[in-house]
């Protein structure tokens, strides 16, 4: 197997831009091709890229294979076109044969200019439709310039504008391929990465104008569309399309009683000299003095498993000498990536201690139960161990304080006194709080 | 780890062959009716409720003709989205394809010696029914998966909108023989002159992947995403059968036989899968068994060892890079993605078997060797104990046969589980597939353990060790039986500790304290140092603080003047620092070090000493114990008696005994 070659951009570079047609007499030629020689040639220098005759039957292919993208590979190269088949009567054998194909190297990365060559055969075939664009001897010549303009443009500014016939203009440009969006949530936070703001321009659409100011890294999703009156459904796909194009990202809720863990990740970030001399001026408030990484790299250390950020807070002294933004602190961490999020799961188990063998029925299915008075008897259905505690939290509107009370009282436990107040708790009876 | 239940975009094999008696022809697909998924034009209404304006444009041009349409619409749309049967519904959204009506091709010699179906119209279902692939018509597919001769004995990849065509084809060498190297074509044909049959002259195994969402290979290309395909499963295949069909025509017998299986089967009126059914059956033919059992395997990322006559092929896609693995995490090049890819082994994890061996790998040929090895192979050993107790070299031995079992997906590398259960396990953040379903299959496996939400509950409130859930000693057996379960299915992992080394404020304050007495002290007592007299303290006869760091240079023996400089500028900010790389301190980190020895036993300072080079915040403590052959409770000692100096990450306390 070869080495990947390094490439020289993130687009790939178009080797070669050829025109073939399939003539009634010769059968599938190459009419014309940019740079001249490089597919098939008739002279002896240059050497082809490849021999045109083993491809010929995917370039102008059967009938089933017309209309579609259709990319073929030889042992170095791909070729991408969409082969046309237009059946009229005007032409020897009622039909004509055509597709305008694209040569890459073998490696490339295709994704951004499929739809670039889908574009280039549809126009050509509506230009052929209209005005016999291709098959008419007066305007044939003026395939080999398109090909070279199309060759020139796209490999050195992405885009290119060509007129073809008086009402028709071929119009392409290559955008990078991003992957889709991961979903939004109405309880998740977006955090903007760059300056979203100096984007925005007077054309640009007023619910995103609107929903981008109150982006802010502490507001959610459902605050956001709340303190901006806008649909909460157009505020999640703004928020998606912020997402698409790598502008914000998404955190949690901050709240005082989430968890908090370091990642494996930890080891190489932890003496990082970006992590190390970013951390200490990001999270101090402007007016103090930042504390030494030392000390901020104890305070990471004390995150742990079931120790709340109020719990870590009072151990760490953050909340007295106000010399650090815990929340800003929090964030740094999940945006470097070597903290993570413990969520709350709570799956209903049967019942609290040593089941009687074999009569287990799985947690929250198939157990009638009443729920206590003020708890929402929705809650019970969502406790399968699948939603998690901002998630419920959310639904219903209450604080993780709450949210506790009720399962309390679902579990059947007494709600915690005075000293138990604050602390994190796993077991509540009947409802058991996975944290992961 | 991946769990095998991980589903492939894989969704047919199709074995295309060429002879003179039925021209190129798709002989046998799996599974019958392949389909790939629906392909949209434009984004579905939002999923959640209303609509979204991502289709408004759509909507304004089609707006419908009054108010009771509308909500009838979207009375619709919202039912649809409710049960995902939109596919068929919502035509409008799907991606439009070219229908060409299909023409008269020529006829097959097979079709027209079949006999005539029942009734025409049950008869042109059928030929639609055998006679049409993923909206090809066969014979169509069939021509355009034979490439030019000049395109054979090498990769073949073809992407037809959304449907990817991998394989790697092959045919008969120009005079019509059959070849490969160093194996010579049976020599006459009179050996069996009875069976006198046509053989093929090219074959094409070709696997039809469903392109899947860019997404999936956004760190590479299509092709390469495409290369495990191609080198894992139809060039090893291909392989195997083109070594039977230079040898024993195994490719020409099986496809005379299949086709005229598919003739007698549509002869009598069955569908296509009924031909499919009887081909794969206990009675049918072994080629369309093979094709089965890899599809199987392949489209649900799994492994298969299939048969091509004496030759065994193994067969899966190879492992998928762990995200989750803390090595340092290479680029991910060709050779990894094509030949997969297995974790670092060392020599302090073990090996957790996560499916009995039936078949012992045939890596070893040592049958006597396999067996003890199998017999001692426990996931409380490490692979070094393995090799001690097996008197086998690490290197040579234990890991080739580690690698195999891991990369063929029959164990997983864990770190080791200690007996006493005193390491600290958390679960993992993925819980795949529905936590409901371990529940299930935990009360059922465990009948007498709590509820297994009660046992992740326990284990992650707070980082204990896993044997503060163990209510007595004597069900200890049991909870590492359980321990074992719940790593099998990854839904636990150890939790690493490592140790960083800290001097804290108090620390640098006493050694400069105690290096300003130590100074005074030889101040008053210049007689028994060796200095000069012309030192300039002496000169004044007074000495403050400021004057003791600008004249320390006598005290030591002259040293460089960068050093003196730098040690000045750490030691003026008295904050706490941290010693990034303890085996490579400086020399002031060398002094923060000796301070901390300072009153220590001398056997405590020299483990210490042994161990410090480890104490870097990236070695783990099972790495630290193998490395240094240090004993846990010496461990634990020393870092109980460093406690001021020592932060255990991530963040863990001596008292909860993580070690």
């Amino acid at each position: 197997m070869r080495p990947t070659e390094p490439d020289e951009s993130f687009l790939p570079r178009i080797q070669a831009v050829f025109y073939a047609v399939f003539d009634p007499s010769k059968g599938p030629k190459v009419a014309y091709q940019v740079p001249e020689g490089l597919v098939a040639s008739r002279y002896a220098p240059p050497v082809p890229l490849f021999d045109f005759n083993d491809v010929s039957e995917f370039v102008i292919p059967k009938t089933q294979l017309c209309n579609r993208l259709v990319i073929c590979t030889t042992p170095t190269h791909k070729i991408a076109g969409f082969p046309v088949l237009l059946e009229h009567s005007r032409y020897t054998r009622n039909e004509f044969r055509f597709n305008c194909c694209f040569v890459f190297k073998r490696n490339a990365d295709l994704g951004c200019l499929e739809p670039v060559v889908r574009k280039v055969g549809r126009v050509l075939t509506e230009c052929e439709q209209d005005s016999l664009f291709l098959s008419s001897p007066l305007t044939a010549g003026r395939i080999y310039p398109l090909l070279e303009q199309l060759y020139e443009d796209l490999n050195s500014y992405s885009e290119s504008s060509i007129p073809l016939t008086p009402h028709t203009t071929l119009d392409l440009k290559i955008f990078p391929f991003y992957p889709n969006p991961s979903r939004v949530r109405d309880w998740d936070v977006p955090v903007a990465l760059v300056d979203i703001r100096s984007k925005l321009d007077g054309s640009s659409d007023v619910t995103m104008v609107r929903v981008v100011q109150w982006v802010d890294g502490v507001r959610c999703v459902g605050r956001i569309a709340e303190e901006a009156d806008v649909d909460l459904d157009w505020v999640r796909g703004c928020v998606e399309h912020l997402l698409y194009y790598q502008h914000v990202m998404l955190l949690d809720l901050f709240s005082p009683s989430n968890i908090y863990m370091l990642t494996p990740a930890f080891k190489y970030l932890a003496m990082d000299p970006v992590v190390t001399s970013e951390c200490p001026v990001y999270v101090t408030p402007p007016t103090k003095t930042p504390l030494p990484w030392s000390t901020l790299l104890r305070f990471y250390n004390r995150f742990k498993p079931g120790k709340t950020v109020a719990e870590w807070a009072d151990e760490c002294g953050v909340w007295d000498e106000v010399t650090l933004d815990a929340c800003r602190f929090i964030t740094f961490g999940v945006i470097k990536g070597f903290l993570r999020r413990v969520e709350r799961y709570p799956p209903r188990s049967p019942s609290p201690g040593v089941v009687t063998p074999g009569t287990t029925p799985p947690a929250g299915v198939g157990v009638s139960f009443a729920p206590p008075a003020q708890v929402p008897t929705e809650l019970l259905q969502l406790l399968d161990g699948t939603h998690s505690g901002d998630e419920l939290c959310w639904m219903f509107g209450v604080s993780w304080e709450d949210m506790e009370a009720w399962l309390a009282r679902i579990g059947g436990v007494p709600l915690g006194g005075k000293e138990e107040h604050g602390r994190t708790r796993a077991d509540l009876g009947r409802v058991r709080i996975m944290f992961r | 780890m991946s769990s095998p239940a991980v589903a492939t975009p894989l969704i047919a094999l199709l074995l295309v062959t060429t002879s003179s008696t039925l021209g190129t022809s798709i002989i046998f697909r799996y599974p019958p009716y392949p389909s790939s998924s629906a392909r949209l034009m434009r984004p579905l209404p939002y999923r959640q409720g209303a609509r979204h304006g991502l289709d408004g444009m759509y909507q304004a041009s089609h707006l419908p003709s009054d108010e009771e349409e509308e909500e009838a619409e979207e009375e619709q749309v919202r039912e649809m989205e409710a049960s995902g049967r939109w596919v068929e519904e919502q035509v409008e959204y799907l991606f439009p394809r070219p229908i060409w009506e299909s023409r008269p091709t020529t006829p097959l010699s097979t079709r027209s010696s079949s006999r005539p179906p029942p009734s025409p119209k049950l008869g042109t279902k059928l030929k639609k029914d055998y006679d049409t692939v993923l909206s090809f018509s066969s014979a169509t597919l069939a021509e355009i998966l034979e490439p030019a001769r000049e395109l054979c004995y090498q990769k073949f990849e073809l992407v037809v909108d959304d449907l990817a065509f991998v394989g790697h084809p092959v045919c008969v060498a120009r005079d019509g023989v059959w070849r490969m190297d160093n194996i010579a074509p049976p020599s006459s044909p009179r050996n069996e002159p009875t069976e006198k049959r046509e053989r093929i002259s090219f074959f094409h195994l070709v696997l039809v992947l469903d392109r899947p969402d860019p997404a999936s290979y956004h760190s590479a290309d299509l092709s390469s995403f495409l290369a495990p395909y191609h080198a894992q499963v139809a060039f090893k295949l291909t392989a195997g059968l083109v070594h039977e069909e230079v040898r024993a025509e195994y490719v020409s017998k099986h496809c005379a036989r299949l086709a005229e299986m598919q003739e007698r089967v549509r002869g009598k009126g069955g569908w296509y899968d009924q031909f499919c059914d009887e081909a794969t059956g206990e009675a049918g033919d072994e080629l369309a068994r093979v094709m089965r059992e890899v599809f199987e395997a392949v489209s649900r990322d799994g492994s298969a060892r299939v048969r091509i006559n004496h030759i065994v092929v193994d067969v899966q896609l190879p492992p998928a890079d762990d995200e989750d693995e803390e090595d340092e995490s290479e680029n991910l090049d060709l050779e990894k993605t094509v030949y997969g890819w297995v974790p670092r082994l060392r020599p302090w994890s073990a090996l957790l078997m996560l499916e009995e061996v039936d078949e012992l790998p045939e890596e070893v040929e040592d049958q006597e060797f396999r067996q003890r090895f199998f017999d001692t192979l426990e996931p409380t050993l490490s692979l070094s104990d393995m090799s001690n107790l097996l008197d086998l070299d690490l290197w040579a031995d234990v890991y080739p046969l580690a690698r195999a079992l891991i990369y063929t997906r029959k164990a997983k590398l864990v770190d080791v589980v200690r007996e006493n259960l005193k390491s600290v396990y958390y679960p993992t953040s993925s819980v795949e597939p529905c936590p409901a379903d371990h529940f299930h299959d935990f009360s059922r496996a465990f009948p007498t353990l709590p509820h297994l939400a009660t046992i992740l509950s326990s284990l992650s409130l707070s980082p204990v060790p896993f044997s503060s859930i163990v209510p007595a000693s004597k069900d200890r057996p049991l909870y590492l039986e359980a321990l074992i379960w719940l790593l099998k299915r990854n839904l636990l992992q150890m939790m690493h500790v490592r140790v960083r080394l800290i001097a804290p404020q108090e620390l640098k304050e006493s050694f400069a304290l105690h290096r300003a007495r130590k100074l005074s002290m030889t101040m008053t007592e210049p007689t028994s140092s060796s200095y000069s007299p012309e030192t300039p303290f002496l000169a004044n006869g007074l000495l403050s603080p400021m004057l003791l760091q600008r004249t320390r240079l006598p005290v030591h023996q002259p040293g460089s003047e960068e050093d003196s400089s730098s040690d000045q500028e750490q030691e003026e900010e008295l904050v706490p620092g941290v010693i990034v790389d303890p085996g490579r301190a400086s020399k002031i980190e060398r002094r923060w070090l000796d301070e901390m020895n300072r009153g220590k036993e001398q056997r405590v300072v020299d483990l210490f000493e042994r161990l410090l080079p480890y104490f870097d915040g990236k070695t783990t403590v099972d790495e630290i114990l193998y490395r240094t052959e240090v004993g846990r409770r010496d461990l634990r000692e020393v870092l109980h008696l460093y406690d001021p100096y020592v932060s255990l990450e991530p963040g863990t306390e001596l008292s909860n005994n993580p070690i």
